[in-house]
């Protein structure tokens, strides 16, 4: 394994004036750890002729006092963790190899975990996926529930959430979908979590579950875990719609 | 959906005996009752858990002589029994049968009792899937005691962790799990606490910043009155344990969520009456029940009959969630 930071620093698609200043491996885990800190110039004297100093630029590197330290994406296949500068930066905030104060996975790696929750991968599915411990994936999720982190994509210029695809591409999804229950991107799920629509509620499950996605809703951090929550609704209706004959009337007949 | 080893399809009180020969006979079963006894019986396709207070076919009963006992129907597969430690819990909705329901016993005032109270309502999956069940619980009179649950299929009992049946179903049966709650929110203030917990210091009434204990100290307040949220139309209750003036802390049996308004439960005239009035003719075909031990000590059910629906008065309910002060029932339609 070449343990070279410039390698590093590429891999990562780091930029100046920041570079990976040490890479450490541990081989068993197969997990490599990297340390961000600032390149600049360092002058260096060295004899020149006759005994007289020579100036010399030569690049070097300095280390912050203390890092935060971030679960990026597996790179060629290392578990890969990140050590930024503490307190980040302003320059770094958005960079994807950087993540939120307090969190465990960068920017780059929540993304990925929140687009496959959204295409309703199991916890445990993306915990064996992207070899994440279910511990931090479960603090993850919570934080996403509460609010505190968002999707870490762009915000949404539109105030209704985007979804990922409301179309089904198996035949087993196209058979779900020849259900009674409206389309992901119906406007009734944005109403119906929002809190905007009044429904008379039978069944304990969907009671129990709405007072959460609206709860959820109104703390989350951006549209993307909005509509992560809508897909919640959507999914329940669809595998629980033989017992939601009463709201799904309300919800097929609403104007 | 009618069994055949009781007349009540929630279940019957019955001795070691009557318990063990169902259990021999291959029949897949619930159980409740004391330690001594379920260690007594033998293995196989059961779970229970330790309790000695019942609804029994006598009405209210406290007994360490007999079980209660509940035939859980098999009309798919068989069911899959297994413990869950704290670090697996999060995964029972994920590993429920894609149709059917689970069935789960926790040992109350234990960390995993907590955990699941607490972060519960976010686990994967939750209320996708029929989750029913209840906390197992001892003697109040007994010093020292505390909480188990077993795995018939090994004998093994256990004070920490879960005991769950995974119960699939065939696609055209339906499991449900409801309630019978007949708290509902008084017209008093609306109570938000600041953090989630089993424990309530900083609160806002109607939206200013309170101390709860204070507050309870004031109004005088009924402690044997749950506290009760609106869940969409479903009242769900959170009891108080104890009020600890000096520390301003109030202690309850089950946790308050920071994002959850409450308001402390309109009194109660006549309980029974008020009760079997609520109680809807399908919660009598129930195929599991549990009520809560402190509606049998609160309403002094001991020797009275709370409707048909039949089962354990436990330390806390499960649907989906838990509750407290609540009749909890599955049906299969």
């Amino acid at each position: 394994m070449n343990t070279s930071p410039s390698l590093w620093t590429t891999l990562l698609g780091i930029d100046a004036p920041w570079v990976v200043t040490k890479a450490q491996f541990n081989h068993n885990l197969k997990r490599v750890d990297v340390w961000i800190g600032v390149q600049h110039v360092q002058v260096k004297s060295k004899s020149g002729w006759f005994g007289r100093k020579k100036s010399q630029e030569a690049p070097a590197t300095l280390s912050a006092a203390s890092y935060e330290k971030w679960r990026h994406l597996n790179l060629a296949g290392w578990q890969t963790f990140v050590h930024s500068p503490w307190p980040t930066p302003s320059d770094l905030l958005q960079k994807p190899w950087v993540g939120e104060a307090g969190q465990h996975f960068s920017h780059a790696q929540s993304r990925l975990i929140f687009t496959m929750m959204g295409e309703g991968a199991s916890l445990a599915t993306i915990c064996a996926a992207l070899e994440v411990s279910l511990a931090d994936l479960w603090k993850f999720k919570l934080a996403l529930d509460k609010g505190v982190v968002g999707s870490s994509a762009p915000l949404a210029k539109s105030s209704k959430p985007a979804f990922v695809s409301a179309q089904p591409q198996t035949a087993a999804a196209k058979a779900e979908y020849d259900s009674l229950v409206p389309a992901l991107d119906d406007a009734v799920w944005l109403t119906l979590a929002s809190g905007r629509m009044d429904m008379e509620i039978k069944t304990l499950s969907l009671r129990l579950l709405l007072t959460r996605v609206k709860s959820q809703y109104q703390m989350a951090a951006d549209d993307e875990v909005r509509a992560l929550r809508i897909r919640e609704l959507h999914r329940f209706f669809e595998k629980n719609q033989r017992a939601l004959s009463h709201e799904l009337g309300q919800l097929l007949y609403k104007d | 959906m009618q069994n055949n080893f009781s007349s009540n399809p929630s279940g019957k009180l019955a001795s070691l005996q009557e318990v063990s020969a169902a259990i021999q006979s291959g029949r897949c079963l619930s159980i409740a009752g004391d330690e001594q006894l379920l260690m007594q019986l033998p293995a196989g396709q059961w779970i229970g858990g330790t309790i000695p207070y019942f609804m029994g076919q006598g009405g209210g009963k406290t007994t360490k002589e007999e079980l209660f006992v509940t035939e859980i129907p098999v009309l798919d597969a068989a069911p899959v029994i297994q413990y869950y430690t704290q670090e697996q819990l999060d995964q029972v909705c994920l590993d429920a049968p894609e149709n059917g329901f689970t069935l789960m016993v926790l040992p109350a005032f234990t960390e995993i009792h907590s955990y699941f109270a607490r972060t519960g309502p976010q686990f994967p999956d939750m209320f996708m899937k029929p989750l029913v069940g209840w906390v197992s619980g001892f003697h109040l009179g007994d010093a020292g005691a505390s909480a188990k649950v077993i795995n018939g299929q090994t004998m093994e009992m256990d004070s920490q962790r879960a005991i769950v049946m995974h119960v699939p179903l065939p696609a055209e049966r339906m499991a449900r799990v409801e309630i019978v709650n007949v708290f509902t929110q008084g017209q008093g203030d609306v109570i938000r606490v600041s953090e989630t917990g089993f424990t309530a210091k900083d609160c806002t009434i109607n939206g200013k910043p309170a101390v709860l204990s204070e507050y309870v100290e004031l109004h005088k307040i009924d402690t044997r009155l749950p506290l009760v949220a609106d869940y969409s139309g479903a009242a769900i209750n959170v009891c108080i344990k104890e009020v600890r003036t000096a520390d301003k802390a109030v202690d309850f049996y089950g946790p308050l969520f920071d994002d959850i308004d409450y308001r402390f439960a309109a009194p109660l005239h006549d309980y029974v009456a008020q009760f079997n009035q609520a109680v809807p003719a399908e919660a009598f075909q129930a195929n599991f029940a549990c009520n809560c031990v402190l509606n049998y000590l609160y309403l002094g059910l001991e020797g009275k009959q709370v409707s048909a629906v039949l089962g354990p008065m436990t330390f806390g309910e499960i649907a989906y969630q838990l509750v407290n002060q609540t009749l909890v029932y599955l049906t299969i339609d």
